[in-house]
Order: C-alpha cells, then structure tokens, then sequence
C-alpha cells in the first residue's frame, strides 16, 4: 500500500519537475521525488509482524524488519540534502545574475 | 642500399630541413633538394634487388616491379619541384614545417608503394593525406584543404572498410594473399571491389570525386601544385592497379555480364573515367586562372590513366602506365612554368599576362613543349602513350569510351593553346616591361624536365622496359617492340621515325620563316575604334574570354560541388535539430526525455 | 590490496582537513594527488573486503584487470589536469580532492549501492566545480537533470535488491543469471539512470550549458576524468549486469544515436568548445555500441584515447579562447600547444601513427564479426569527425582571408604556462608512442580474457565487480 503512495510521490515530484517556471519549485519538486524514492526503499524492507533491527539476546533475527534498505535510506537522504543545498545556493547565483526566478525570463538557452 | 635506407634518408632528411630550415631559410630549401634527388638516385640502386622484403617495427615492406615503377615517377617529380623553394622559401608562414612535410609526403609515397600489408599500406596513404592537407593552406585557400581532406576521408574510409571485410573474410593483411583468397558472390564482390577502389578515385579525382583537384590545385602553393598534380594523383592509380592486377577482378566477375570482354563493374568505372575526361576537358577550356585550368586537365588525363590501367590488357595498359609518367612529366612542367611566370609577375590569371616570350623565351620553350606532350602530339612522350590507349581502346571496340578519349585529345589542344597564346604569345602589358627572365635555379628543372619529355617521346622503349617488366609481374601479355618500335594490332609506331619527320617539317618551315618578310608590331592597346575613346581597353584584349562563343554552350552547367556543399548543408541542419530539441537548458526538457523513454521501453516490455 | 583503500580514504581525509586551513589549501590538493600517484606503483590486483565482511553482506573493492586499468588512467589523467591548470583551481581544492576520491570509488567499487554514493559524491563534486563558469542556469539543469537520474538509478538498484536480496554485485550477477525472473525494469532504470551522466542521447541536456563556457581545469575534470570512470562503470554495467535482450537493443540503439547525432553537431559547430563537447558525446555513443556488443579491449583503448585526447584539448581550447572569441590563427604563436592539439585531434579521428587508430582497428575488426552496417557506420562517422577536427585545425593553424596567401604572424599578448605545455606535449608523446608500438598495450593486459572478443565466458572475469 505504502508503495503505491511513494510512487505516486515520485510522479507528484515529477510532474512539478516538468511543468513548472519558478526554480525554487523545480528544487522541491526534485525534494519531493527523493521523498517518494526514499519511501519507496523503506517498504521494500517491510516485514509483516516485524520488529524494530535491534539485537538483543531474546530476539529471534526471523522477526527483524530489513535494517538494509534503512541504512540506504539514511545514506540518499543526506545525499539529498547536500543536492538540495547546493541546488538552492546556484538558485540564488540565478537570482543574482537575472534578477527573477522565472525560468523563461531567464532565457532556456 | 635497401628499402629502408631509402625511406630513413626521407625521414631524417625531412627533420634535417625542418632543424635546417629555423636556422637558415636556404640550407633547409637546399636541403629539400638534396634529399629528393638523393632519393630518386637511390632507386636506380635497388631496381636489382625487386622481390626483397624488409620489416620495421610493424610495417613490411616489399620491393615489386610496379611499386618502383610509381616510386620512380613520384620521385623524379618532386626533386625536379624541389629545387624551386630556394626562391621561394620566405613567401610561407611557415617555412620549416614547408620542407618537413614535402619531404614527409615523398617518404609516404614510397612507404605506400612498397607496402606488403594493407596496414602499412593504410598508414603511409593517410601520412600523404594529412601532411599535403597540412601544405595545402599556406597558399590561397583554407577551404581548399578543408574539401580536400573531406574527399580524400571518403575515399580512405572506403577502403579501410574493404580492408577490414578482406581481414575478416581470409585472416590475413598481407596484400598479395589475402586479395588472391577472397571468395564472395558476385553482389558482395562487387560492393567490395568498389569500396576497395574508391580510394584510388578520390585521389585521382574521378567524377564524382574530381571537386577537390581544381580548389586544392588551384590554391595550393605555388611549388606545391606541381607535386599534387605530378605525383600525388598517382597514388590513386596504384590503388586501382592493386584492384585490377592484384586482386582477381577479371576472373571473379568474368562469370557476370560482359561488355565486349571488360566485366560489367570495371566497365562502368571506365565510363566514369570517360566522363572525367569529357568533364575536365571542358572545365578547362572556360578556366581564367591558369592553374586552375591546369588543374582540370589533372582531371581529364587521371581519366585516361584509370581507364588504361583498368583495361590490363598488353596495349592499354602500358599507354597507361606510360601515360602516368608522360603526364606527371608535362604537368609538372606546365605547373613549374605557370609558377616561374608566377614568381616575376605575381599573378596566375590568362587576362592579365601577355607576352612572355620576349622576356622569359627560354620559359616559353619548356612550356611549348610540355603542352604538346599534354595534348598528345608527336614526337612527345605523350603522344606514344595516347596513341597507345586510343589504339587499345579501337581494337577492343569501345566506341563510347574512344569517343571521350579522342574528345578529350582534341579539346586538350584547345585548353593548352589558352595559356600559350594568352600568357606567351601576344604583347606585352606595360607594367610587365621590366621583367627578367626565371632564376636559374627554377630554369634547370624547367630544361631537365623537357629534355626528359623530348627523349621518351623519341625513345620511349627507355621507359616501357621498366613497364614490361610490371606487365610480367601483373601476368599480363607483354606490349611487342621490335626494335625501337611498338607492335600494335593495326601497325606500328617507330617514334623514332616520327620524330625524324617532325624535324624536317620543323626546318622547312623554319627556312621559310627566315626568308619571308618580317611582321610589324603594333602597341597591345593601339585599337583602332572609329574616334571613340576607350576607357577598358582591357576587355577588347583578346586573351579576355578566350573561348567565348564555345563556352557559351555550356555555360549553364550544374556542379558537383554544390552537391557536395548542399549535402553538407543538410548534414549540418541535423546537427541543429538536435541543438535545439535536446540541449535545452530547462530541466524539463531532458525530464521529458528520460520519462518518454522510460515509459515507451517498459510498454514495450509488457508485451 | 589495502592500498587501495587509502586511494579514497587519503583524498577524503584530506578534503575534511583542509576546511580548516585558511591559506594554502592546494598544498593538501597537491599532497593527495602525489600520494595516490605514488600507490599505483604498488598497487596489487585482487579483492579487499571492506571491515572484514565477507561477500554477501559486506562492500568489496576489487581489483581486477578492467578495474586496474581505470584505477591508473582517473589517477593519472587527474593529475596531469591539475599539473596542467593549477592557476585555475582557486579556491576549489576541497571539492578537487572529494572528486579524486569519488571517481576512484567508482570504478573500484563492488557494491551497487555503494556506487551510488560515489556517484552522487562524484557529481555534487562537478557541480561545484561548474559553478565557476558562471553560467548557473546551465548549472541548474545539470543539477537537476543529474539528481533525477542517479535517483532512477538507486531505484533500479532497489528493485533488484528486493528481488534478490544482495547489492553486491557478483552475487547480484550469479542470481540473475540463474533465476528467470524478469528484470527488464530495474535494468532499464539503472541504464537509464547511469546514461544521464555518461552523456548518451537524449538524457544530456545538461552537457551543452556545462561546457560550452568550462575553462581548463572544470573542462578536463568533466569531459575527461569523470567521462573515463563513467564510461568504465558503464562499460561493467552493460556487459554484466543487464543482460535482459530488450535493454541491450535499446543500448545499441540509443549508442548509435547518440554517435550518429553527436558527431554531426560536432560538425555544425563553431566554437572550439562546442565541438569539444559533442565529440565527448559521440565517443560516449561509441563505447556503449562496444561495450554492448562484447569489445572490451578496444573499448578500454577508445576510453584510453578520448580520456587523453579530451583532457589536451579542453586545455589548450581554454588558452585559444582565453583573450578572445576569435581563435584564428592561434597557433602560429604558440606552436607547442599546436602540436600537442593536433596530434590529439589526429588520435581522435583514428589517423594512423596515434594511438586512435589502434583503437578503431580494434573496434573494426571485432564489429565486422557482427555485421557489415556497423563498421560501415563507424566509418562513415569518422569520415564526419575528420572533416571538423580538420576544419578546426586548419583555422586555428593558419591566418589570412580566403583567396589570399599571407605570411605574417602576429604577435603573442599572453604565455601559457610552462607547466601545461610540458604536460600536454606528454602526454601527446604518449600517444604517439602507443601509436606506434601499440603491443604495449597488448601485452600488459596479462588477464587474456579482456581480449577474446568473440566469447562469452571472459564474462566471468568481468563479473568480479567495480
């Protein structure tokens, strides 16, 4: 279930990638993506009935949730938050450089 | 003495001239020169050792009849041009790399004729190519090297890929074997024939291919148009000797259509050949820039060259061997004459000279004599080897191909009488009153290359022995001498015996020139025009459109070079369309890209 | 084997400590480069288990000959880029030594997920470095057009996880081969996803606004350095990983696009830089249709000759460019770097006596074994990629208007580096060089598999992992 949702957020994210003029959007549409992907990895660790990675002597490893797909997620989610950062210093470069944040102003060559 | 020396005397000498030359201008030209003659005497020494191999790093070389016959030609040319740099060594940009690389094409000439795998051969053929392409643009045009390299690319690219199929169909490189062992069908055959051979057109400069002889020749440095058009079109010739004589052309099409005994495909090369002569022929005669009109007529004798030399038969081909050499002789000659008169003048356009020979006669000698060779007249050598073809051409009863043949002989006297009676002949212009005749250091190749044009003309066997030679290498039928004179199916010819004649006609008509009464000069711009005053009077000058009411038959022609540029045109519009659909700098564009093939590959993996 | 580590612990350390140091942050650069120069000397093949894992579970790098030779070729190329064009590095040595070890990662890595991460550090890199053009839109577009990619490709990457439960990537490999369950999707997207860096049609839109403006030392990083490990990456995926026949039909397809297409907008251009970049993308066309089709040998020779050839050129392009639009004629002054540029240009083309022609010897000979069109392709596309190098030379050789002959040279108002030229005409000997002795080459693959063009079984070495 929790699948069909991070598709539908990476689609979400993509769509404001196509369609929109303001370059701050296209950044959070770019957010919104990872956020649909980063979701999307987590499910593919899901365990029905499971518990929380944590080894402690009682706990039978059979009932683990995936701890991979949580570390992978960890790891794309600060890769995504460096991307953003850079992306949004360059967005204020742009604003500098032209004065407005619309990309047809701005000029598509 | 072997091989090698001769190709490592070319290299070190070609980085001795270009050392020489930094530090003074006229040791490197000497050097040039001493390093091309060296070369061609150097040849005469290893003509005993032919069937020799060698090897060098990965190169394999092997000494054949018809690789010296080409080298000795290519030779003779270049060192006979060499020694014009000594004048004109401060007229480059840069002079160093000149003499470097003019010696570098000499030594990839001769490494090419002696290759004994097609990737030395491959390697010294591009070596020629990217050091004339490089000699090229320090004359007149930058595009003229541009087109030349385009054409010539084409023609490698060709025959690299034929090379590569041959590799594959029989495993090995070395030329003799692995053209022997091809067996294909006939269609496969053909293409393979073909793209095996478009290298040798390209360079001769067959129609289509003849767009970059007129540009390259035309605008090449003065000292450097001889060699392209003496020697370098040459090398096309012995690309189309290795399709015809090495590899099994006959044999292989003989089961296909015939056309009076020349299988379907050669036949049709020879048609392009004749269409060559017509076209270059015709070009030539509405030429006003005498280099370039030296430079059709390149095209129109490569077509009697390919055509003589694809026929392998015992008369043609030897007339077009013979005629190989009688043409890099002549136009070599007509080319280093043009560039004397160049040199004094500063101008290679008809409409603007005039009256030479009473400033450079002995200039107006060398290139009299150089243009009845040219146009086939006895007693030059280039009347034996025309006669040759036309006379092989008539006994195998290719009409429409002797047609061309005997159509470009005769339109070739009326392009080279332009020149001669425009440039030479007529008055002199007034500015041109001071001029002296040519350095002697331009004149001594001028007379050596006559004298050599007259001897083979009068004793041509002194040549055709090194032709017999190839012919038995080839596994041809000999051309027949009996004594100094050719067998052929209807008579023979004692050049000898002509020229004999020729000298008495000569000194009858030199008797009565001195015995009749003398012509009275008039001033070139002395017209008379009923009291009008005449402001051009340079456009009633008669060299002015020479040919006028001939080329206005055709003045309406339409030209292969604007094919080329409009398909390069085209080319380009490509390039622009995917600038302005996919280099877009909005991120959307390449988002739909992506997302557009992502969805149409996983549609079309569902099903 | 542990030395290999240190090649992406050194550079990383490095980065992190320069922060700190105000003044004199190249020195650190310079340090790094040396040190890693200096382990390939003793750099052993084989596989090095990270924290002691074993295979499964844990991120291997490995070594094998394919990854041996990449290891050599980033190492080498990056620091005859930096020898090269040390005046422009600026204040960017953090990002340069983060990039030093980004792109060794990659190509040494055995983990996909773990490519991922160097991917990611390797581009956040290069855009940095693009900053410096001052051209941020095009900047932007790479950015996001780059981030949308890499995420497609760890969603590929994730699928695969799900279906097979490893990321490491012989055992990846293993499983696939043996199981029959369709994997068409993540491949595709993992193909996709890698195609949007390594340049190949249509996903690099991006390219024409990062380099048209890129001065030396951005242009050779980008176009040679990151463009070698990614097409080395790319050239393991391809042969590897995706095996399902619709993908690998695609990758043919979109490589000869991407050739055809690329070395024709070569040709339309006129800027030195443009033609630069399409070319780059041209060869990148060209090493998939290889890649794909099982020549990994002249692959790695085409890889080799671009990564060389491109890192000359972009720098001597910057220099030509550097006073003013107008290149004519550029090199009467400064010959040197002319040489240099046009024995680059001539391996580029494939002429004989360069290293290039090697290359599409090679090239020929193993796809005449498939059919006739594609060398017929190859050569067509050469014939194109000669007549602009060409062209280009030419203008940048010679002076004067057309129809005349001239012989003056004007006068130089600037001086390159000494260092640039020492490095270029270096390397341009050494192309020269392999172009005449190419068994050099031939020989030093000592794992002879790499040569067997015809087989399928060398797969098995491959398989052994980045």
């Amino acid at each position: 279930m929790i699948n069909l949702a991070a598709i539908v957020l990476m689609l979400l994210g993509l769509y404001a990638l196509l369609t929109t003029k303001h370059i701050i959007k296209m950044v959070v549409g770019l957010n919104v993506f990872e956020v649909g992907l980063n979701l999307f990895v987590i499910t593919i660790g899901f365990n029905k009935d499971g518990i929380a990675p944590i080894l402690t002597g009682s706990n039978s490893i059979k009932d683990f949730v995936d701890p991979l797909p949580q570390a992978i997620v960890l790891t794309a989610i600060v890769i995504g938050f460096g991307i953003t950062a850079v992306a949004l210093m360059v967005a204020r470069k742009i604003h500098e450089q032209y004065g407005t944040y619309d990309i047809n102003e701005i000029g598509g060559k | 003495m072997n091989l090698l020396s001769i190709l490592a005397v070319l290299i070190v000498g070609g980085l001795a001239a270009y050392l020489l030359s930094k530090a003074n201008k006229l040791l490197g030209a000497i050097t040039t020169i001493l390093t091309t003659v060296l070369s061609f005497v150097m040849l005469f020494g290893i003509k005993d050792q032919i069937g020799s191999t060698e090897t060098f790093l990965y190169f394999n070389f092997q000494l054949t009849e018809i690789g010296w016959y080409f080298a000795f030609v290519l030779s003779l040319t270049y060192g006979m041009s060499a020694f014009y740099n000594v004048c004109y060594k401060d007229k480059f940009m840069y002079p160093n790399s000149y003499a470097m690389l003019y010696i570098l094409s000499l030594g990839g000439s001769l490494g090419l004729f002696f290759a004994k795998d097609f990737i030395t051969f491959f390697v010294f053929w591009e070596l020629v190519v990217w050091t004339s392409a490089f000699i090229i643009p320090l004359g007149k045009s930058r595009r003229a090297s541009f087109i030349y390299y385009v054409v010539s690319s084409i023609g490698s690219m060709a025959t690299l890929f034929a090379i590569m199929w041959i590799y594959k169909l029989t495993g090995t490189m070395m030329i003799k074997e692995a053209l022997m062992s091809v067996d294909l069908n006939f269609w496969p055959s053909v293409i393979l024939f073909m793209t095996f051979i478009l290298s040798g057109l390209t360079k001769i400069g067959i129609f289509p291919f003849h767009v970059w002889l007129p540009l390259a020749h035309g605008s090449a440095p003065h000292t450097f148009s001889p060699i392209l058009s003496g020697g370098l079109v040459k090398l096309g010739a012995y690309v189309a000797y290795l399709s015809v004589a090495v590899f099994p052309s006959y044999e292989i099409f003989g089961e296909g259509w015939m056309y009076r005994g020349i299988p379907l495909p050669i036949y049709f090369l020879m048609v392009l050949g004749a269409i060559s002569i017509i076209i270059g022929t015709v070009m030539a005669i509405k030429q006003d820039d005498a280099k370039k009109l030296l430079a059709f007529s390149s095209v129109a004798n490569g077509g009697y060259i390919l055509i003589g030399i694809l026929m392998m038969d015992e008369i043609t081909f030897a007339g077009g061997l013979l005629h190989l050499f009688a043409h890099a002789v002549a136009s070599a000659t007509a080319f280093l004459t043009i560039t004397a008169v160049a040199y004094r003048t500063g101008t290679t356009k008809i409409s603007e000279l005039g009256g030479m020979i009473h400033r450079m006669p002995i200039t107006y000698t060398v290139y009299l004599i150089s243009i009845i060779s040219m146009a086939g007249i006895p007693p030059m050598a280039g009347f034996v080897s025309k006669w040759l073809i036309l006379q092989g051409l008539a006994s195998k009863g290719l009409i429409i191909i002797a047609f061309a043949a005997f159509f470009g002989s005769i339109g070739s006297f009326m392009y080279v009488f332009r020149p001669l009676a425009a440039v030479f002949l007529g008055q002199l212009a007034p500015k041109h009153e001071n001029l002296k005749e040519a350095p002697i250091m331009m004149l001594i190749p001028m007379i050596l290359m006559t004298i050599i044009t007259l001897t083979v003309g009068v004793v041509p066997k002194l040549v055709l022995n090194f032709i017999v030679d190839v012919q038995a290498e080839a596994g041809i039928k000999v051309v027949s001498m009996t004594g100094g004179a050719l067998d052929v199916f209807n008579g023979y010819l004692d050049a000898t015996r002509v020229f004999v004649i020729f000298g008495f006609g000569f000194l009858i008509a030199l008797v009565l020139f001195l015995l009749m009464p003398k012509t009275r000069s008039v001033s070139l711009m002395d017209t008379y025009t009923s009291a009008e005053f005449i402001y051009t009077p340079e456009l009633l000058h008669y060299a002015h459109d020479f040919y006028a009411p001939f080329e206005r038959l055709y003045k309406n022609h339409p030209s292969t070079l604007k094919l080329y540029e409009r398909a390069s045109l085209k080319l380009k519009e490509i390039g622009l369309f995917v600038d302005y659909a996919f280099m877009n700098q909005r991120p959307a564009t390449s988002i739909m890209w992506i997302l557009i093939i992502v969805t149409i590959v996983t549609i079309g993996g569902a099903f | 084997m542990k030395y290999s580590v240190i090649l992406i612990a050194l550079p990383l350390l490095l980065a992190f400590l320069s922060m700190f140091i105000k003044k004199g942050k190249e020195n650190l650069l310079y340090l790094g480069m040396l040190i890693n120069v200096m382990l390939l000397f003793v750099l052993e093949q084989g596989t090095y288990l990270i924290g002691g894992f074993e295979r499964p579970f844990g991120i291997t790098l490995v070594i094998d000959q394919y990854s041996y030779i990449a290891v050599l070729l980033v190492n080498l190329l990056f620091f005859f880029s930096i020898i090269s064009n040390y005046k422009q590095i600026g204040k960017h040595s953090t990002v340069l030594l983060t990039l030093l070890a980004g792109v060794n990662g990659l190509v040494m890595t055995g983990d996909l997920f773990n490519l991922f991460v160097f991917l990611e550090i390797t581009t956040i890199s290069a855009y940095i470095l693009t900053t410096s053009n001052k051209n941020y839109v095009g900047t932007f577009n790479y950015i996001i057009v780059s981030a949308v990619g890499s995420s497609l490709y760890l969603l590929g990457v994730i699928m695969l996880y799900a279906g097979y439960g490893t990321l490491d990537f012989r055992t990846m490999t293993e499983a696939i081969s043996e199981s029959n369950m369709s994997v068409m999707l993540p491949m595709l997207f993992i193909f996709a996803g890698l195609s949007v860096e390594a340049k190949l049609l249509p996903f690099n839109g991006w390219v024409k606004g990062v380099f048209s403006k890129a001065n030396g030392l951005v242009g050779t990083m980008l176009a040679s350095i990151i463009a070698t490990a990614m097409l080395f990456v790319m050239g393991r995926m391809l042969n590897v990983l995706i095996t399902d026949s619709l993908i690998m039909d695609l990758a043919l397809t979109i490589g000869i696009i991407t050739l055809v297409l690329g070395e024709l907008s070569a040709y339309n251009s006129k800027s030195i830089k443009d033609v630069l970049l399409y070319s780059s993308i041209g060869q990148s066309g060209l090493v998939t249709i290889l890649m794909i089709s099982g020549l990994i040998f002249p692959a790695i020779i085409v890889i080799i000759n671009n990564g060389i050839a491109k890192l000359i050129m972009f720098t001597i392009a910057d220099e030509a460019t550097k006073e003013k639009d107008d290149f004519k004629g550029f090199f009467s002054n400064h010959q040197l770097m002319g040489i240099a540029f046009t024995v680059a240009s001539f391996s580029l083309i494939g002429l004989p006596l360069f290293m290039g022609f090697y290359a599409k010897l090679n090239s020929l000979i193993g796809l005449f074994e498939m059919n006739l069109l594609l060398p017929a392709l190859l050569l067509l596309v050469t014939i194109v990629e000669g007549a602009y190098l060409i062209r280009l030379n030419i203008k940048l050789w010679y002076l004067g208007e057309e129809g005349t002959a001239t012989t003056e040279i004007e006068k130089a108002s600037q001086k390159p580096s000494l260092s640039m030229i020492v490095a270029t005409l270096v390397l341009a000997a050494s192309l020269i060089a392999v172009g005449l002795m190419p068994e050099v080459l031939g020989d030093s693959i000592t794992d002879k598999s790499l040569l067997n063009e015809k087989q399928i079984e060398y797969m098995t070495d491959l398989k052994g992992g980045m």
